[in-house]
């Protein structure tokens, strides 16, 4: 019995080794399969998870505001699923608590005086439209002063002071209330980005979708990260407000002269028109600089532009950035074009120059841009401006102030150099109640552009000289922008252009196009 | 085999088995044939059981994507839900020796559905350059994430609560 089972123990041990080696390929592979399902499991959740933590790095700490909630109800209806996004440029010298930014910081670095200075102006608009299908992105610079209808029943004023007004409005309310400090100026500002948000959709007609705000400081620390940015002048400029001081040609501007490029206005030929296309080169160098150096696809890279957003930039709070990256490559790929509205013309308001413009031309353009709608035919402006006039760069235009309105004739000298005509004689004359315009030989057709939009007629003067038209603006004088001649090449790259639903001469001067460096004045 | 208790899904089912042996130990020790071949069939049926169930969490967490991308809102708080309660029955529907796969598969079937999701609900994800794939896969991830996470949470705590009350078991068996 004994035997019987030790024979079996030993064929059970002769079985098993030969089991187990059978058996032992199954085992070790399915093992082996097991080992690497878990291990892609963790791998595939460890991926997911530092994707979250990277988004929510990102997100968290941004500062947002609901100013954009108050004026969901009123604004026009959606079409398509396009953004419609509000860069907004505050001329403040202070940080976000209402705290003066360091004296010598301000005057050395922003070059912009004392923190007293700017107040809450509002000295860039851009509305950008980045179509649903992701395709090219259109941007709208709107002159800062233009002389709009303030929202909110305020009455007319520069567009750029509809930030200030409310918050002054807003901030004599909360003190009133007891509130101060922080607290007073962060509501004070909410109420100023809506009453600036809520104009501009009034302005334009189309609803804004996304807003970003951005300060002086902001802006410098934002060109900190990402200098040196090169640039391009058409001329050598120098100017002691500013700060700005650059040679012509390509450059590589530093953060302290980035912010001088972009406010300098006095010394152009345009004024404020140029500062205005100064800022869409800049913004086209930045996005090419960031694109050709792979930033927007290197998360280190973002991290410290970043930082800087959310030190110094406000945006909405139902903004998801990672929803916008996807929705506008083409913004950050390059594909954009800036246009600035166009003005009707210059006069004085209330003691200060503004530009005067037609509501319904300008929104009637944008939306023709956009694709909402076509421009109406009888819009005076596309097929007036359509015959851009080749003769105003020979033409040398004289303007008298007859009108006793200070710094008339010098503003409409101003207006019509930026329109491309020579600067002329800038001169006083004895009040007059008309406005009469006189030409020389060979300046008839300028003229009679220039009189038309002063709703007169020009006539010939014997002693004027060849070549010279003669304003002189007689008391109430109006004014409406003759069209601009003067072509400014300013794009980056020479893509061929996109057909466009409107004239390219229904903006002001020419559109500076993303995706290179453009050459500007 | 046949002697061993299986811990599955049918937890219950499985502790019924084990009450109605009036001795456990002798039972595992010496198996009857009878009682042996009815373990077999329970094993079999328990088994058979736990395929619904997986199904179930499958469907579920389908759902749960389609609700929420339906809502228009991507995929939210309803998907993390739909994704905790399916990986809560796959738990369950594994016996002991396979809770791994309990552990290992939430990640993957979640991985799937927001991805398959997010490709049908969202045309522009589909686009080719890196912005736009970058920006998928980060979509991704925020997506699934929360998900995978609820999941794996559940599998944890159905995990522990098998355990425990397997000791207790044990426990009050051996008393």
């Amino acid at each position: 019995m004994r035997d019987r089972h030790r024979s079996a123990d030993r064929a059970q041990a002769r079985r098993d080794p030969r089991g187990r080696s059978r058996a032992g390929r199954p085992v070790r592979a399915a093992a082996a399969a097991r080992i690497a399902v878990c291990v892609t499991s963790a791998a595939v959740m460890l991926t997911s998870g530092v994707g979250w933590f990277a988004y929510h790095w990102v997100n968290n700490g941004l500062i947002t505001s609901s100013a954009l909630d108050a004026l969901r109800k009123g604004a026009p209806p959606r079409l398509d699923d396009s953004v419609n996004l509000l860069l907004i440029g505050l001329d403040s010298r202070k940080d976000m608590d209402g705290n003066d930014l360091p004296k010598e910081f301000v005057q050395q670095e922003l070059h912009a005086g004392s923190s007293g200075i700017g107040g809450y102006n509002t000295n860039t608009l851009i509305l950008m439209h980045i179509p649903a299908d992701g395709g090219k992105v259109t941007a709208f610079s709107i002159p800062r002063d233009d002389y709009v209808e303030i929202a909110g029943g305020r009455g007319e004023h520069k567009i750029k002071e509809a930030y200030g007004i409310a918050k002054a409005e807003a901030e004599d309310k909360l003190t009133a209330q007891g509130i101060k400090g922080a607290e007073l100026e962060h509501r004070g500002r909410e109420a100023g980005r809506e009453a600036t948000l809520a104009t501009v959709q009034q302005f334009l007609g189309v609803p804004i979708d996304h807003f970003a705000e951005v300060n002086l400081l902001g802006f410098y620390d934002i060109a900190k990260v990402v200098q040196p940015v090169q640039v391009c002048l058409k001329k050598p400029v120098r100017d002691r407000y500013s700060g700005a001081d650059f040679p012509a040609g390509l450059q590589d501007l530093d953060a302290r002269q980035a912010l001088a490029f972009v406010r300098q206005r006095h010394g152009l030929t345009g004024g404020d028109l140029d500062r205005t296309h100064r800022q869409q080169a800049f913004i086209s160098s930045v996005t090419h600089k960031l694109k050709s150096q792979g930033v927007w696809s290197d998360l280190g890279k973002l991290q410290g532009l970043f930082d800087v957003v959310k030190k110094d930039v406000v945006i909405d709070d139902r903004w998801n950035i990672l929803d916008f990256a996807r929705q506008a490559p083409n913004l950050t790929g390059g594909n954009a074009e800036f246009h600035t509205l166009p003005i009707a013309g210059f006069a004085t308001r209330k003691g200060e120059d503004v530009n005067l413009v037609d509501p319904v031309k300008v929104r009637s353009l944008v939306q023709a841009m956009i694709g909402r709608q076509a421009p109406t035919p009888d819009e005076p402006s596309a097929p007036a401006r359509s015959a851009a006039p080749a003769d105003a760069a020979s033409t040398t235009v004289d303007v008298h102030n007859a009108s006793g309105v200070v710094g008339a004739a010098a503003t409409e000298s101003k207006s019509l150099s930026a329109l491309g005509y020579r600067t002329g004689q800038v001169a006083n004359a004895p009040v007059s109640r008309t406005t009469t315009v006189v030409y020389g030989k060979g300046a008839e057709a300028a003229a009679q552009r220039i009189a038309a939009s002063h709703g007169v007629s020009a006539v010939p003067g014997a002693a004027v000289p060849a070549g010279h038209v003669v304003v002189t603006l007689g008391v109430g004088f109006t004014t409406s922008a003759p069209p601009s001649p003067s072509p400014h090449p300013s794009g980056g790259d020479a893509k061929p252009a996109a057909p466009s639903p409107v004239p390219s001469d229904a903006f002001q001067g020419d559109a500076v196009k993303m995706g290179g460096v453009p050459c500007v004045d | 085999m046949a002697g061993r208790r299986t811990e599955t899904l049918g937890e219950e089912a499985g502790r019924r088995g084990a009450r109605s042996r009036t001795a456990p130990h002798a039972s595992a020790r010496v198996p009857d044939p009878r009682s042996a071949r009815t373990t077999a069939r329970n094993t079999r049926a328990r088994t058979r059981d736990g395929r619904p169930l997986l199904l179930g969490a499958g469907a579920l967490l389908v759902v749960g994507a389609v609700v929420d991308e339906a809502r228009g809102t991507g995929l939210g708080w309803l998907f993390v839900l739909a994704a905790a309660a399916s990986a809560v029955l796959a738990a369950l529907a594994c016996s002991r020796e396979l809770t791994w796969w309990a552990f290992a598969l939430p990640p993957w079937a979640i991985a799937v559905v927001g991805l398959t999701a997010q490709l049908l609900a969202d045309s522009s994800a589909k686009g080719g350059n890196t912005a736009t794939t970058m920006t998928t896969a980060l979509h991704w991830a925020i997506d699934t994430f929360p998900a995978m996470a609820a999941a794996e949470t559940s599998v944890l705590a159905v995990g522990i609560f098998r355990t425990v009350r397997s000791r207790r078991y044990r426990r009050a068996v051996h008393a």
